[in-house]
């Protein structure tokens, strides 16, 4: 034994085979050993779980998992992919196409513990139900219903409680559709449209989240956003994003925008009679345009008769458009308040505004966050936290599984309808597993076949009537009708083109906040960044608000828009409005003060035909450093503007994958917003341009060299990292970068985000569910920034080791990337022949932000493209 | 026999004066009761100072969210009070270091109180980048020091040369004022009784003032002045690369370090004259500090003053002539976005009234050199809030631009200084003579014996 030396030797020591008791023992071995053992001594732990006997199917030891699950919004399906991590859901991605920032804003809901209200009662609460439904009519209100097993069962419990009546309610209709449809072809449908297929598309007055199908519109539209290019028309009275990457754009009144698709019907032929106006040309050039092959993709707030209008347009031009039964099997409107507002006994379960509920014999509210307003408060389970059936916005039906318990007692309505009448809610069914494992939606939409008939202009009702200021009554884009409220992701989340968060204002074009006399004020608080704005009271009928006013540019005169989340009327969308100054001021606070481009070329836009010509542009490359060492991969990343749009989905779910906190309106108002990736909007000569801006991974990184401790280094793999343990805040970095793309915590807004407010309270909050385990909290004095989602980098390389490969091609995917409506970022290796990232890169009009600034970025830009109709030229028609 | 020429500073000493008169005359802020505007300025002093103490509190507890910098503007307050208190320091030691190798006379009345003022306002500004960190507790971490994860401060950072020309800088000009003291310490030894004289026998290292002692402490004077002669150029140059090493336009200029020096020497010299003025005053030392050293010292803040006014209008013509869409973008926005009162109110007193010192009727006045002293450090501390402020609120991407408005903490932060710097100042030249009266008394002897 004793000549045994080198690694043999030393390994029989480190595996104590000298020491064990077979073997001889010497005294120092003894003590060694002795000492270890000590050492190694823990107290005991009495651990408080029990390991699983059987392991339930979705529960990843360590791991996260993914289910498929339908994530209803306003009633409708957004088939997603939920990442679990351990039991929690976490992430939320679009299942297939694209999906609205709802479902992921959503997940703050699900672990918010203001939702915890008193203990349910449910029994207390069945028995006061039935005992006032045998006291006389008893009225259930409902929000939009898209599932036929919850139709059911409110049948049956309809034949077992004759005084139960139900209403539907929903601020934001589609009721105009359904009517539009029975103008045009005699039955209610609801219209689904294949906008890839068009040519040409009008889109008149709508907006992305104001149609169930806005998204995937976009996701539609946006794959034609390159050369070859469709053209896109835009007839609004708002200022949406649709809107705002139209070829071309026409701003008109409401009623205004009713009568030019009157006019446009007459042009096609579709109607007889002559157009009042030609729209400074626009509409014989759109109409010609029309006929290679158009769509038109009309607002649901339009008149039915504008609805028929479109409808007989699309008919007459072979639109890609088909019609399917209407989702919905009662129309959700919002008369339905009223009548709540009136009736006795009362049972409210829908979203949005709240009605009275004082003065009733009975009256209840089945909400997600609890309410004090009635008598019962009870709460409705979040959507991940029960099954149910939705159909999507082409009505298709999807099941919906619960991927968590409820965390305090919510029911879903389905429980709720099912616990009155004493039945259990069934669970999945096999083909609804099976649906749901294989990604798919259970049953497709009954198509309907549908011809306009014929004389539709003697069966049309009047359309909308002009007045001399109209203001529509519009959906927020982040708190659509209000029931988002209570959702800070949402609330921070900056709106279209204001670029407002946490309020909703008034949104009122240049000249009319002149003709009020209110411009001058409103340029001199700018200027200074004085956040007030002035207050105006708007009214219409009995019901009055109080919103700021934000003046916008692209408004059409004597028009504004006024968002539901604020101010509601049952009438539904209604206008005129009487607008009157408070003279009092109410702070706004927007994200981006300076929309226009100066002299600097912060974005590029090209006209198609131009893009095609370009030749791929070659950054000049100085630098004195010698380049870095390379890796296996090198990380790279593309925005394609041409399909960006500006919905700022990726902002959300960089958010959420990466732990960044809500700091508040007043922290926003310093410019100490935390969101990783800012979408800077420029009123261009073109139209809105939206870019996007995170860090840039450069590869001669300003902030790299000026950090003293060097707490932000460079990977050979071209990212460029923060390491936030080294970081001691002294904020050169930030200061450094051209792009302003680093976020410093100036205090401790995640600990404060996750504690509500309280700092303190963060260990003990449910939300600290809500963060990503894979990614730190940052501390109180430390930078953070965009990291190209390192742990989705890391977690596929380890994955692939495990498996014994390499990463394959386009396997690593952003959050930011999951989840963007338009496809237009793209994440990969410029090592990776087969990347598609090559191709961008080769592109004609590939560009790095600030090329002058000689940071090499690896992310870059395709420039935004233009499609214009050389017959018409911009501000002939006042876009 | 011909009449002896006069020597040509014979007039730095004013005034009948023995050897007796003049050592006591300049050891009465120490030895007599303390003036009353001496009690006001230390009560004043120390009152801020307290203020101060509550402002650090507040950012520690509750972190750098309650000052006024946001995203663009990641520095405010911060550092441009850090550039302005650094560029204060600058007098002390280019009056001792420089001018001793000129052999300038007059810088012998002068040496004593504008080192002091060096070295609080070196404490004063050295505070700031530490309390500016998001994590002050880890300030260390920019010095090097061995650690076991062998991590070393990052040297293409200017930050870490910061670190260094900063504590040179403290470390030099501390020497240099202690060293310069050792022989009014001992005198001070021999005169006092009490805690007095004990404190001031270990402070003078048992100087006893032979030949010796005299003949090493010139020498090493001299080289000291000579160590110290390229710090006091160097230091606001390298805190001048904080700016040009980096890309902000505005910032990115290799005209900054020249700029910066020259800025610092301006603004040094009027903040002697600001508080050598009153102390002559108060104190009736018109006899030892005259109009012709007041004279001197405004000669000095015209000519630095000029070589910044220079740079103010080179950097328009640059910014122009480069052609760079940011440069010239950051240009416009300074002349006439939000900002632009205090754009132009730096040019008016930096460019404009700064052509007053040419004339010796207004060099002379000295209401208007009192005011003018104290206008030319408003106009520093506005052109340091061009630089850092104004140069952040608006850079490359329209996008970015946010204003920046400070808070009470950071107005706090800044008052506290000035506190601490007068309170500071205060107490010292109660405890040392406030005018070097080796020097003096030497300099009585050249005088006359000539």
């Amino acid at each position: 034994m004793k000549e045994r030396r080198g690694y043999e030797g030393a390994l029989e020591k480190e595996l104590f085979r000298e020491e064990f008791p077979f073997g001889p023992v010497t005294r120092r071995g003894f003590l060694a050993l002795g000492l270890l053992s000590l050492a190694a001594c823990t107290p005991v732990v009495r651990r408080q779980g029990v390991p699983y006997v059987r392991q339930p199917e979705w529960v990843v030891e360590g791991g996260e998992a993914e289910f498929v699950t339908a994530y209803p919004h306003a009633g409708f399906a957004e088939p997603v992919r939920v990442k679990v991590y351990q039991e929690r859901p976490l992430f939320l991605a679009p299942l297939q196409r694209a999906m609205s920032p709802y479902p992921l804003a959503g997940l703050y809901a699900l672990y918010d513990p203001a939702r915890q209200g008193k203990a349910p009662d449910w029994e207390g609460f069945y028995a006061a139900w039935r005992k006032a439904l045998g006291e006389g009519e008893t009225l259930l209100v409902l929000p939009r219903l898209t599932s036929p097993r919850l139709e059911g069962l409110l049948e049956r419990a309809q034949a077992r409680f004759p005084n139960l009546r139900v209403a539907r309610f929903e601020a934001w209709s589609l009721e105009n559709i359904y009517r539009g449809a029975e103008l045009a072809f005699g039955q209610r449908a609801w219209p689904v449209y294949a906008p890839e297929k068009a040519e040409v598309v009008l889109l008149v007055d709508v907006d992305l989240h104001e149609h169930p199908a806005g998204y995937l519109w976009w996701e539609a539209l946006s794959q034609r956003r390159l050369p070859p290019m469709n053209r896109i028309y835009a007839v609004e009275s708002g200022a949406g994003l649709l809107g705002s990457m139209a070829d071309h754009r026409l701003a008109l009144k409401p009623s205004q925008v009713e009568a030019f698709l009157l006019a446009l019907a007459q042009a096609l032929g579709v109607v007889p009679g002559s157009p009042a106006s030609e729209y400074g040309g626009f509409l014989p050039v759109l109409a010609e345009d029309l006929r290679r092959g158009g769509v038109v993709l009309p607002g649901p707030q339009l008149s039915p008769g504008a609805q028929a209008l479109a409808m007989a347009i699309n008919g007459a031009l072979k639109a890609p458009v088909r019609y399917v039964e209407p989702p919905e099997r009662e129309v959700a409107t919002p008369k339905a308040f009223a009548e709540a507002e009136r009736a006795p006994r009362l049972v409210w379960a829908a979203e949005g505004p709240l009605p009275n509920l004082s003065d009733k014999a009975f009256s209840a509210a089945l909400s997600l966050y609890p309410t004090k307003a009635a008598v019962w408060s009870l709460p409705l389970a979040h959507p991940l936290e029960a099954s149910g059936q939705y159909r999507d916005a082409e009505g298709r039906l999807w099941p919906s599984q619960a991927l968590i318990q409820p965390l305090w007692g919510g029911k879903s309505l389905e429980e709720v309808v099912a616990g009155l009448i004493g039945e259990e809610v069934p669970a999945l069914s096999p083909e609804e597993k099976r649906a749901l494992v294989e990604g798919r939606p259970l049953a497709e939409a009954q198509a309907l076949s549908l011809e306009v008939s014929p004389g539709l202009e003697g069966r049309l009702p009047p359309l909308r009537q002009e007045a001399p200021l109209e203001i529509a009554l519009r959906p927020d884009a982040s708190l659509y009708d209000g029931r988002y409220r209570e959702n800070p992701y949402l609330e921070e989340l900056p709106r279209p083109l204001s670029r407002l968060v946490w309020d909703g204002a008034l949104l009122l074009g240049e000249e009319d906040t002149e003709a009020l006399g209110l411009l001058g004020d409103i340029r001199a608080r700018e200027r200074k960044a004085d956040p007030k704005r002035p207050l105006m009271r708007v009214k219409a009928g009995e019901r009055e608000a109080l919103l700021p006013l934000w003046p916008l540019p692209g408004l059409p005169k004597g028009s504004g828009v006024a968002p539901l989340s604020h101010f509601f009327h049952p009438e539904g969308v209604v206008w005129p409005l009487e607008l009157s100054s408070t003279g009092r001021h109410y702070p706004l606070v927007s994200t981006q003060y300076h929309g226009y481009l100066g002299e600097v070329e912060a974005v590029k836009v090209l006209e198609e035909a131009k893009a095609l010509e370009a030749e791929p542009h070659k950054e000049k490359r100085v630098s004195f450093y010698p380049p870095w060492p390379q890796g296996e991969h090198a990380w790279a990343m593309t925005v394609d503007l041409s399909r960006c749009l500006g919905c700022g989905l990726c902002t959300l779910a960089c958010q959420v994958e990466n732990n960044i906190p809500v700091v508040g309106k007043e922290e926003v108002q310093k410019g100490r917003e935390m969101h990783w990736i800012r979408i800077d909007r420029y009123f261009a000569e073109e139209g809105v341009v939206h870019q996007p801006v995170m860090c840039q991974h450069c590869e001669k990184a300003p902030c790299e060299a000026v950090c003293p401790v060097a707490a932000t280094e460079h990977s050979d793999e071209g990212l460029n990292l923060m390491v936030y343990n080294r970081c001691v805040g002294t904020k050169y970095c930030s200061a450094n970068c051209p792009y302003k793309a680093r976020r410093f915590n100036f205090f401790p807004y995640g600990e404060a985000f996750v504690g509500q407010g309280d700092p303190r309270k963060a260990k003990e909050s449910p939300l600290a569910l809500l963060m990503n385990p894979e990614v730190s909290i940052r501390s109180r004095g430390v930078m953070e920034k965009c990291t190209y989602c390192v742990q989705r980098i890391e977690n596929t390389r380890a994955k692939a080791a495990q498996e014994g490969r390499k990463i394959r091609t386009g396997e690593i995917k952003t959050a930011c990337q999951e989840v963007c409506p338009g496809k237009a970022i793209h994440f990969g290796d410029l090592l990776d022949p087969e990347d598609p990232i090559q191709a961008h890169r080769k592109e004609g009009r590939h560009y790095a932000l600030l090329e002058e600034a000689n940071t090499w970025p690896r992310t870059t830009y395709l420039a935004h493209l233009k499609n214009p109709n050389p017959k018409l030229k911009e501000g002939e028609h006042g876009a | 026999m011909a009449r002896k020429e006069p020597h040509p500073d014979h007039d730095l000493i004013q005034g009948e004066w023995t050897e007796k008169t003049l050592v006591e005359k300049l050891l009465e802020p120490v030895e007599k009761p303390a003036p009353r505007p001496w009690k006001v300025v230390v009560a004043v002093g120390a009152a801020l100072t307290l203020v101060w103490l509550y402002a650090l509190f507040v950012t520690f507890v509750k972190g750098l969210g309650t000052w006024g910098i946001n995203q663009p503007v990641a520095w405010g307050f911060d550092i441009v009070h850090f550039v302005w208190w650094i560029g204060i320091g600058h007098a002390g030691t280019l009056i001792s270091a420089i001018l001793v190798l000129m052999r300038q006379n007059w810088r012998d009345s002068l040496n004593r109180v504008t080192e002091a003022m060096t070295l609080f306002a070196v404490l004063a500004a050295a505070t700031y980048p530490l309390i500016h960190m998001g994590r002050p507790q880890l300030f260390y971490w920019v010095m090097p020091y061995p650690t076991h994860m062998a991590l070393w401060p990052q040297y293409k950072s200017p930050l870490s040369w910061d670190v260094l020309a900063i504590m040179t800088y403290l470390t030099i000009s501390t020497l240099f004022l202690y060293l310069g003291l050792i022989p009014d310490l001992a005198l001070l030894r021999e005169r006092s009784t009490g805690w007095r004289r004990k404190l001031y026998g270990w402070l003078s290292l048992g100087w006893t003032g032979n030949a010796v002692h005299w003949q090493r402490y010139r020498a090493v004077y001299v080289l000291l002045a000579g160590l110290a002669t390229p710090v006091v150029i160097s230091v606001h140059s390298v805190v001048s690369m904080d700016f040009a090493y980096g890309l902000v336009p505005g910032w990115h200029l290799t005209v900054f370090p020249p700029f910066f020096a020259a800025g610092a020497i301006y603004s040094g010299f009027a903040m002697a004259l600001t508080l050598i003025i009153p102390l002559r005053r108060w104190y009736r030392l018109e006899g030892v500090i005259t109009e012709r050293h007041l004279d001197w010292m405004a000669k000095v803040t015209l000519a630095s003053g000029l070589g910044v006014a220079y740079i103010y209008l080179l950097e328009i013509f640059i910014a122009w002539y480069a052609g760079e869409p940011a440069e010239w973008a950051q240009q416009i926005w300074r002349m006439t976005g939000p900002y632009a009162p205090y754009y132009w109110a730096m040019m008016l007193i930096n460019v404009v009234l700064l052509q007053t010192l040419w004339f010796p009727r207004f060099r002379k006045n000295l209401t208007w050199l009192f005011v003018f002293s104290i206008l030319a450090n408003v106009g520093m501390w506005l052109e340091r809030f061009v630089i850092v402020v104004i140069s952040l609120s608006k850079d490359f991407l329209p996008g970015n631009a946010q204003l920046y408005y400070p808070t009470w903490v950071d107005w706090t932060l800044f008052l506290g200084t000035i506190g601490f710097f007068l309170f500071g100042l205060a107490l010292f030249i109660r405890l040392f003579p406030p005018i070097a009266v080796a020097e003096m008394v030497h300099l009585f002897h050249r005088l006359r014996k000539h």
